[in-house]
């Protein structure tokens, strides 16, 4: 990037950050969303500093430096920082407005059934997003209204699982689908046991995925975990990369 | 078409080879230029969102593709079309696949390796003198030269292991200590070597050993300790695996050293007076040509590259043929290597809680040596904390055989991924392969890439040595699956597929292996220059400023990983291409 170009979150900010950096730093803010970055610069680029003399340094609570026990972040990343805040913090591109679909409570009480888990699918920007892809997915979108029409007249959760045990032809291929999706975070071509479409980096739903948990385990390429493998897994999620969950 | 004749050094490659040369090389004052066919200094977050986007999560998922520089991936050779040689960059000729994956970046292969950092053994430097394997050729150097440089390449890695248990096991003695402790083995690594202890057996019970790895088990060279990541192939997201972009950027980082990056070695030049090499011909991704010359010249671009750079590069004329540059013995090309894999999976029956931590953090090495050797060829056998993600993609398939085939849904879903998941176990045995002169890379007369340069053919069969071996090893698994505890109903999903471009057999029984990615040989090292096209320094027969490093000077495969030796040897030639760039 040219020191005449202003940086953004996309191109040149989020890259700064080492998934050692996020798992170091994750008690105090998640490097791995603009949200919280913007919302905390100022404290962050405070903890690159070196200087403990320096105003403010101290508000870091506990890990006092960024990153943890390693060498400093060069010069030019750091002012790239400071820039970046001066700017505005700017995304990089037109941040999509977080629409919520009017049907997501239908779809979280589907979930929570139809997946076997509570918690996660109770997680509204997760189920949201899992929701607007199934919306934007030519033949998933087809079968979808009438599914979660036929879940709104639904009396109790018993009712839903009956509803899903009756369902046939396009209904019952979308309810795969849907618990597909929810596991994997991936589509999956028609009459193929591989994936195929994991959605956009953005998104990162493969990671979010309930077949981890579920197995005890955590994505591929994402723990937060230090030496955990030796160890037997407990079912509060601490030694199985994901950590506890709270 | 551009001069630059300003260097020392040039060096083709920037793997692990290429790289930790270049910053030897660099700090001893020399000027390096390194031309590399890809780019160089991506971005790592760019790339792990690539690995979590990636339909198929496989070695080459999250690194950059290019027409310019194209490579074989891993599903090049799985399909029925595996000989298409218009769709794939390797023309595959042979009676069976080569399934080669290679990256052309910086950094090279080392982006996507596993880590796993073994010493050959002693008797792999020898397999002809020590068992009289027919066929085999023999080191001209041996252990005992080697060692040091193992070592200095274990301090130069970051190798984290176990001294008092490595040293001297199988005759692999160790001058000094790992540079770190060793990467704790896993839950799963302790529950088979509990169950294998206590199987009795002729010879003794097997064990499971800890394997030393390129993988930081605590701070180390500025890169942070191992967090368990488990996609060590294809990516590390926090590079506590090594990979060679380490021993670039520090390379880079030097006044004295170079790259040239996007641009293609396409032509070594002979000074036809003196015989020895005067430059290099690099043609840029826009199409542009240079000619580098230097005193000295160092091809690291391993055993598909290297043979391919020397047989595009025409030497002289003998008896009206075209002898191509280094190749006065015809060995260019010939002797392809790769540990030939045989892979199972199935359910143990107790949890062992795999899909964590490094992919393998133990392997049972009780076969990489011994008298059979005379007969059949050794093999190790590596224990992956994979579950059945590498042989069948789980847990991706998992999900889909219980909610599309089994139609379970809610807490019956949950608790049976639950028990799958975690009971998922995956061993595999690397064997050796036998040096067979018809294994070999040569160039397409027809096929082209998109700047132009000829495309590489390869022939490839499994020698019998080799097939023996293999049959061993699926008995050796067999048995640690017995003795571990595997359920025998879910093994049938290692039966040998008929349909597999893989699929071989011996004495009527059906088998299917896989490739390991370990390429080497095509420019072997030896003593004779009629048999082989490098010494025992690495240095051309014919050409005396022209040296070979890599796993292409491998006149035989042994067991081990090759990334360690690639890189002793690559530290053990810096002060014969510093003498001889003087």
């Amino acid at each position: 990037m040219s020191e005449a170009s202003q940086p953004t979150w996309l191109s040149d900010i989020r890259s700064l950050f080492t998934q050692f950096d996020v798992v170091m730093m994750r008690s105090y803010f998640d490097l791995n969303s603009y949200d919280d970055v913007k919302k905390h610069a100022e404290i962050i680029w405070l903890s690159l500093q070196e200087d403990p003399k320096r105003p403010g340094w101290s508000l870091v609570p506990h890990v006092h430096r960024m990153p943890l026990g390693r060498k400093p972040w060069p010069a030019g990343d750091i002012a790239l920082l400071k820039r970046w805040m001066d700017a505005g913090c700017p995304f990089g591109k037109a941040l999509a407005e977080y629409k919520q679909d009017p049907d997501l409570d239908v779809f979280i009480k589907l979930s929570v059934e139809l997946t076997g888990f509570d918690d996660r699918t109770r997680n509204p920007k997760v189920a949201n997003a899992l929701l607007l892809r199934l919306r934007s997915d030519p033949e998933a979108s087809k079968a979808l209204p009438a599914l979660l029409d036929a879940v709104k007249k639904c009396a109790d959760v018993p009712a839903i699982g009956q509803l899903i045990d009756a369902q046939t032809g396009a209904e019952a291929s979308l309810i795969k689908v849907i618990a597909l999706l929810w596991y994997t975070g991936a589509f999956y071509p028609k009459g193929s046991r591989f994936p195929s479409d994991f959605g956009t980096p953005e998104d990162n739903q493969y990671r979010d995925g309930l077949m981890w948990p579920a197995g005890y385990a955590h994505p591929f390429g994402y723990s937060v975990e230090q030496q955990y493998w030796q160890n037997t897994p407990e079912p509060n999620g601490r030694y199985t990369g994901l950590g506890v969950q709270k | 078409m551009t001069t630059d004749s300003s260097y020392d050094v040039v060096i083709v490659g920037s793997g692990v080879a290429g790289s930790l040369l270049a910053y030897k090389l660099g700090t001893a004052g020399a000027r390096v230029c390194i031309i590399e066919a890809g780019p160089v200094g991506g971005d790592r977050r760019a790339a792990l969102d690539r690995f979590y986007a990636a339909a198929s999560k496989t070695p080459d998922s999250p690194w950059p593709k290019s027409s310019q520089a194209p490579a074989s991936a891993v599903l090049d050779t799985v399909f029925q079309d595996w000989r298409d040689d218009q769709k794939y960059y390797l023309g595959q000729k042979g009676r069976l696949p080569f399934q080669a994956m290679y990256e052309r970046i910086g950094g090279g292969t080392t982006n996507h390796w596993n880590g796993i950092a073994l010493r050959h053994v002693p008797n792999d430097f020898e397999l002809q003198k020590q068992y009289g394997v027919e066929g085999s050729f023999n080191w001209p150097i041996g252990y005992q030269e080697l060692e040091k440089w193992y070592g200095a390449a274990e301090t130069e890695l970051g190798v984290a292991g176990d001294h008092d248990a490595e040293n001297g096991f199988l005759g692999a003695w160790r001058s000094k200590p790992f540079p770190m402790p060793a990467v704790p083995s896993s839950y799963l690594d302790q529950y088979v070597d509990k169950r294998l202890k206590s199987v009795a057996r002729e010879g003794g019970p097997l064990a499971v050993r800890n394997t030393p790895q390129a993988r930081n088990s605590r701070m180390y060279d500025d890169r942070p300790a191992c967090m368990g990541n488990s996609s060590c192939v294809p990516i590390c997201p926090i590079q506590a695996k090594y990979d060679a972009t380490v021993h670039l950027s520090k390379a880079l980082a030097l006044p004295n050293v170079t790259i040239k990056d996007r641009s293609v070695a396409f032509r070594i030049n002979v000074d036809g007076s003196t015989e020895m090499i005067s430059s290099i011909s690099l043609r840029g991704w826009d199409g542009s040509e240079a000619t580098v010359s230097a005193k000295a010249f160092a091809i690291c671009a391993h055993a598909i590259e290297t043979p391919k750079l020397l047989l595009m590069s025409p030497w002289k004329t003998v008896s009206g043929r075209t002898v191509s540059v280094a190749n006065r013995s015809d060995q260019v090309g010939r002797n392809l290597m790769d540990h030939i894999c045989v892979v199972k999976w199935g359910l143990s029956k107790e949890p062992v809680f795999p899909f964590r931590g490094p992919l393998s953090t133990s392997a049972v090495e009780s076969f990489r040596d011994g008298d059979f050797r005379r007969e059949y060829a050794a093999f190790i056998i590596e224990v992956g904390n994979d579950g059945g993600s590498w042989p069948a993609a789980a847990p991706f398939t998992t999900a889909w055989e219980f909610i599309v085939e089994k139609g379970l849904w809610g807490r019956r879903l949950r608790e049976a991924m639950q028990d799958h998941m975690t009971r998922q176990l995956r061993i595999n045995a690397e064997i050796e392969c036998l040096a067979d002169p018809n294994n070999r890379i040569s160039l397409s007369s027809s096929r082209v890439d998109a700047l132009g340069l000829p495309k590489p053919v390869v022939e490839f069969d499994l020698p019998q040595y080799t097939k023996k071996g293999f049959v061993q090893a699926d008995k050796a698994l067999d048995e640690i699956f017995s003795s571990v505890g595997v359920r025998d109903g879910y093994t049938e999903l290692n039966a040998a597929d008929t349909q597999s471009p893989f699929y071989f057999e011996v004495d009527g029984k059906g088998y299917q292996y896989k490739g390991a990615g370990h390429i080497v040989g095509t420019v072997r090292m030896g003593d004779d220059a009629g048999t082989s096209v490098v010494d025992s320094e690495c240095r051309s027969h014919d050409h005396k400023n022209l040296f070979v490093v890599g796993s292409a000077v491998f006149p035989s495969s042994g067991t081990a990983n090759p990334t360690l030796t690639i890189a002793a040897l690559a530290l053990r030639t810096v002060d014969r291409i510093l003498a001889t760039a003087k």
